[in-house]
């Protein structure tokens, strides 16, 4: 018989095994830290590639769809910053993003490709807002409305500070940061001008909108001070429009609550101002509040064209002389084009006048317009109703019907075709490259298309529903957009979308590798 | 008193073993190429000459190369006493002397060995009636098998493991018996094990998106050697070496997902290899039985092993599907979502039957 402590010796080590085990299980464990959400912006295309920004993430996702065997991978860039608004640089195959640093009132101006960060501007100021011109070589950031009556994470905040960023140059002499002088009221749009001839120099204007006053910039030297402009007295207006004459160095600005237009012309300064040139405004008065303008260049000179519902009106700005033009539909909108009609085969500027809503548009030959009024207006009747309005190549114009279909508008013949749809269209991309247009609808797994030059319908079904559609025209190349949290995208040859062997389906590329993260 | 059949085995070996390391020197003693110097030059004493042989070294050979065992050990047991372990295990040397005397004889004796007389069969009969019993080995006596219930935990604190266990350990629960091939010593055995364990857990903080619950589903069959040593007659420590498979199912389930997939689902083969150490302790062995020579008494006991498990990972990745119209008109390229490493540190524990 063993010894009653031997006895007890395996029970005690019972115990002690079991305190172990039960230590090891528990406490030791390791709890497991959560995964950060991706928080993902809608994808944007840059030539062969698609780009998403992640702003939990602090990163930019890019997916190759355009190789010849494109693989479910994407490519992290490091923005070291929360992306917040981006925007592809006009004329550049680039994307701008304002980042902000989440630990500090730090924030920079990040330029995008699709093989990294190409340029970091340093702003130090949390914008909202980018403005860009139309060559891309400018960006301002600004506060907007929203974003300067809703900031309030800084103790101090200053809703009228803007940088000037020349995207054509790097480094810190590339920025510019300046307080606008206001009257009380924070920037509203920005617009910037051709480059023009001012005071025996080409250079650029940037117009900062205010409720009733500008700001005119000088980007050729953005140190200078810039001309504050109080357009009306008290809060009365609010400028919506800005159109510039290059020509004429003329800026013309629209206000709602006006029925005004305000014409600055900018003339050589005097010799004891720090700026060469300096504006000079005049105000056209209109019988009906102008909601469209735009400005041409006539055998006569240049000349504004100016949408008042109702009416038409062309100003002459050196005269104020105005001519007005009875419209027999109602427009809002102005597009302009240089082209040919049925009853004439010269080449001259020439307006489409139209509505949001209207089933009927109307043309009107602006060549000696002021002369003949009426008789160079045309009415046409689009079925279906103005959406929208998306000019193509050769004067064609594709307009999405509020009813769901298309009309194609032939300018120069004015015709209207209309294309029926069985569904309303979300997305409509014209490609030049392709002859195509590509449609979808929401919700749905067809993707249909139009050759531009016989208008023949075709149509295509992918095996998921099309959130966002995208053609690569360097690439030739469809790429449908799907919804799915892990990435999901069919890339279809777009010269021969309905052969399906060709086609692929990525997916998962948001997830890959998301196990070993 | 009678021995169970593996003591006898091991009674047995042992005798061999000492057999052949003693039959050694004798055969260093007669060469069977004699070199010329030994041809010219007497054999030096050996212990058989120490032990009273007559015999001249030339011919010593030869004879006792012919000797029966029993009659071929006596006298070196009798001249160099063997061990204490190794004492009981030989039949005592009632008569040593007359034995290696008989063959005294010219060669011929070699094939005809002389029967001992009567009264040396009894005295050797008496003595093996007074030999000490066999020594206890110190684990439980009469046991060949031990059952286990096991609980395994093993620490994976990759990251992906995370994505199918809240926890970095996992715990695999299952039986293995174990069975004792042989006692190296009385204190030290040597044994096979036969085993299998299961494994399932689930999450269901799975990343964003990815899915609702992750599950992870194993099956673990394995075999193992294991050495054991006994310290005190309820404490032994051991060292294992396993190696297995794994069977291994991950699953992500996915419903409701836009894309139409239920599951993401990768089952694996995967060998797996591990090393642990830890110790036994066990209540002393209840007799169940008196006439069986085994199984015939049982104890009870627990197991603490530490170690680390080796084991290959286990990928996860969306599936490339072919076109299959009408169902999928488009094929299907599936990115990768990373591998599960199931290797880890491993802590074991299991409550055992011993019988």
């Amino acid at each position: 018989m063993a010894p009653s402590f031997v006895r007890c010796l395996p029970r005690l080590h019972l115990k002690g095994l079991g305190a172990c085990l039960s230590l090891a299980l528990f406490a030791g464990c390791g709890d497991v830290e959560p995964h950060t959400p991706l928080v993902l912006s809608e994808p944007v295309a840059l030539d062969e590639h698609l780009v998403w920004l992640d702003a939990s993430n602090q990163r930019a996702l890019v997916l190759d769809v355009a190789g010849a065997d494109p693989q479910p991978h994407v490519t992290s860039i490091d923005l070291k910053g929360v992306p917040g608004t981006t925007q592809r640089q006009l004329a550049h195959n680039a994307l701008l993003s304002l980042t902000a640093n989440p630990d500090s009132d730090d924030a920079d101006l990040v330029v995008l490709t699709s093989s990294g960060v190409k340029t970091r501007y340093a702003l130090g100021t949390q914008f909202d807002t980018l403005t860009q011109s139309a060559d891309g070589n400018f960006a301002i950031a600004h506060f907007s409305e929203a974003g300067a009556s809703t900031k309030n994470a800084s103790l101090l905040f200053n809703p009228n500070e803007i940088a000037i960023v020349d995207l054509t140059r790097t480094g810190n002499s590339a920025v510019t940061k300046r307080t606008l002088r206001s009257f009380g009221t924070a920037p509203r749009l920005v617009a910037f001008s051709p480059k023009m001839q001012l005071a025996g120099e080409e250079r650029q204007l940037a117009v900062v909108l205010f409720g009733s006053q500008i700001a005119l910039l000088d980007l050729n030297y953005p140190d200078r001070p810039e001309y504050t402009i109080e357009l009306s007295r008290g809060a009365s207006i609010t400028l919506s429009q800005v159109r510039f004459s290059a020509e004429d160095q003329k800026i013309y600005l629209l206000a709602n609550g006006s029925n005004d237009v305000y014409v600055l012309r900018l003339l050589p300064a005097g010799g004891n101002r720090e700026n060469d040139f300096e504006p000079s405004l005049n105000q056209l008065g209109a019988d009906a509040a102008p909601q469209d303008m735009v400005v041409f260049e006539g055998s006569l000179g240049s000349r504004l064209l100016v949408a008042s519902g109702t009416r038409a009106e062309i100003v002459e700005a050196s005269s104020s002389r105005v001519t007005q033009i009875p419209l027999s539909t109602r427009a809002d909108r102005i597009l302009l084009f240089h082209g040919t009609s049925p009853f004439d085969d010269a080449d001259e500027p020439r307006a489409l006048l139209f509505a949001v809503g209207q089933s009927s548009v109307s043309f009107l030959d602006l060549e000696e317009a002021e002369e003949r009024t009426t008789r160079n207006l045309e009415t046409l009747a689009v079925p279906g109703g103005i959406q929208q309005l998306i000019p193509l190549n050769d004067n064609l114009v594709l307009i999405p019907q509020t009813s769901g279909g298309l009309t194609i508008l032939n300018l120069e013949e004015r015709t209207a075709s209309p294309i029926q749809a069985r569904l309303g269209l979300a997305a409509i991309q014209p490609s030049l490259a392709t002859g195509r247009l590509w449609a979808t609808s929401t919700g749905s797994k067809a993707l249909g298309y139009i050759d531009v030059d016989n208008l023949h319908p075709g149509e295509v079904r992918l095996d998921y529903e099309i959130q966002r559609l995208f053609v690569l025209d360097k690439a030739k190349r469809v790429v449908a957009v799907h919804s799915a949290p892990e990435g999901l995208v069919s890339i279809l040859n777009a010269n021969d979308p309905e052969d399906l062997e060709q086609a692929t389906t990525l997916q998962g590329f948001f997830f890959e590798g998301i196990l070993d993260r | 008193m009678k021995q169970p059949l593996f003591r006898r085995a091991e009674t047995a070996t042992l005798a061999a073993l000492l057999t052949v390391s003693q039959l050694a020197p004798a055969q260093t003693f007669a060469p069977v190429n004699p070199s010329p110097a030994s041809t010219e030059t007497p054999a030096a004493p050996t212990a058989a000459t120490a032990a009273g042989a007559v015999t001249p070294a030339p011919t010593a050979a030869p004879v006792a190369a012919e000797l029966p065992a029993t009659a071929a050990t006596a006298p070196v047991s009798a001249a160099a006493p063997a061990p204490a372990a190794a004492a009981p295990a030989v039949p005592a040397p009632a008569a040593p002397a007359p034995v290696l005397a008989a063959p005294a004889a010219p060669p011929p004796v070699a094939a005809a060995p002389v029967a001992p007389p009567d009264s040396t069969r009894r005295a050797a009969r008496r003595a093996r009636a007074r030999k000490p019993p066999p020594e206890k080995p110190l684990y439980p006596l009469y046991s060949l098998l031990t059952l286990h219930a096991v609980a395994n935990s093993v620490w994976n604190n990759d990251v992906a493991y995370d994505s199918f266990n809240s926890k970095d350990v996992g715990g695999r629960f299952g039986v293995q018996l174990d069975a004792d091939l042989v006692h190296l010593t009385p204190a030290i055995a040597l044994a096979a094990e036969l085993g299998y364990t299961y494994e399932a857990t689930d999450n269901t903080e799975l990343p964003p998106g990815l899915g609702e619950v992750g599950r992870l589903e194993a099956h673990h069959p394995h075999v193992a050697a294991l050495v054991r040593w006994s310290l005190v007659d309820w404490l032994a420590v051991h060292a294992r070496a396993q190696v297995g498979l794994s069977f291994t199912e991950l699953q992500i389930e996915r419903a409701g997902v836009s894309s139409g997939d239920e599951a993401l689902t990768a089952k694996a083969c995967s060998p797996f290899f591990a090393l642990g150490a830890g110790l036994s302790v066990w209540t002393p062995a209840h007799r169940i039985s008196a006439r069986r020579q085994y199984f015939n008494s049982l104890a009870y006991g627990a197991r603490i092993e530490a170690g680390y498990l080796f084991s290959s990972a286990v990928a996860l990745e969306f599936p490339d599907r072919d076109a299959n119209p009408p169902e999928r008109q488009i094929a299907v390229r599936g990115a990768d979502l990373g591998a599960v490493n199931r290797s880890g540190a491993l802590l074991g524990l299991s409550a055992f039957v011993r019988f």
